[in-house]
């Protein structure tokens, strides 16, 4: 039998504050394995851009 | 056989041939519509091919199989059939607003294996609710636009290899769907780099860390 611990690293923003990687934004991010809490900052939810529409056909 | 006996007969034979006349009549019409709008069957580009209000479950009846290759963009947009079936989407380079705004609710199966543009595929298809089998490759380019407001999709099931960033967070999915798609991120553990799924926080609180830990041993950083 083969045990092992798995290790989950978890970032939770301050409310009223969003996580972004400068590209990602979200409230809550688990960090892959090559992914550091370094590359993660908070911002405002309102510096939080808006999803682009499509033009018209 | 009386005279008035023979008046019915004729009277029920013009009838019978009134009706075989028009449909062969409409047999003939649907035929010459198709077989001029999808080339006798050798149609493949099908950019903007069945675009808006006109195309419904009772009007898109195509005669051949759809077969694209290329560029399918805008191909259903605002259409409003209910359902969609057999759709070869396989040599498709480009799905961009493929399926923007539709009144689809199901979709048996799509293959994006060679889409490296799917911005605002499903986009605003409110009603969709099941896409049977979504096939993607290690070249196919996911958008943060691909899925944007699908707000009743539940049932999503992936298959093959995403290699980049994916963006689907729906909060309907099933737990099944959200597994489909952990265990289609490709492995980049021993290769470095951060790529991102963001299924968003109502579908992370579905996952046990367990399944979590899939992704995120594979390099993936979960939103």
């Amino acid at each position: 039998m083969k045990k092992s611990t798995i290790e989950l690293i978890k970032l939770t923003a301050s409310e009223g504050m969003s996580l972004t990687n400068g590209e990602t934004y979200g409230k809550e991010v688990y960090l892959g394995c090559n992914d550091s809490a370094d590359n993660w900052q908070e911002i405002p939810d309102s510096e939080v851009p808006k999803l682009q529409e499509v033009p018209e056909t | 056989m009386s005279i008035a006996e023979k008046l019915t007969t004729i009277a029920e034979n013009e009838q019978k041939v009134y009706n075989a006349g028009f449909e062969d009549g409409k047999t003939a019409e649907y035929d010459r519509f198709w077989d001029g709008y999808q080339e006798n069957g050798d149609k493949r580009s099908y950019a903007y091919a069945y675009t808006r209000r006109g195309w419904t479950d009772e009007t898109y009846k195509p005669k051949y199989p759809v077969i694209v290759t290329g560029n399918a963009e805008q191909m259903y947009r605002e259409s409003r059939m209910t359902n969609l079936v057999g759709v070869d989407t396989s040599g498709a380079t480009s799905v961009y607003s493929a399926f923007y705004n539709t009144q689809l609710e199901t979709i048996d199966k799509l293959d994006f294996s060679k889409a490296t543009n799917t911005q605002t595929a499903f986009a605003h298809s409110v009603d969709l609710h099941t896409i049977g089998e979504l096939v993607s490759s290690e070249t196919t380019v996911w958008h943060t636009t691909t899925f944007q407001n699908c707000a009743a999709l539940t049932n999503l099931t992936i298959t093959g290899t995403i290699a980049t960033s994916f963006t689907c967070s729906i909060a309907s999915l099933t737990n099944d769907s959200l597994m489909s798609i952990i265990y289609a991120l490709k492995d980049f553990s021993a290769e470095g780099g951060t790529h991102t799924c963001t299924i968003g926080t109502t579908n992370l609180a579905k996952l046990t860390d367990t399944e979590k830990a899939i992704a995120t041993q594979k390099g993936w950083t979960l939103i």
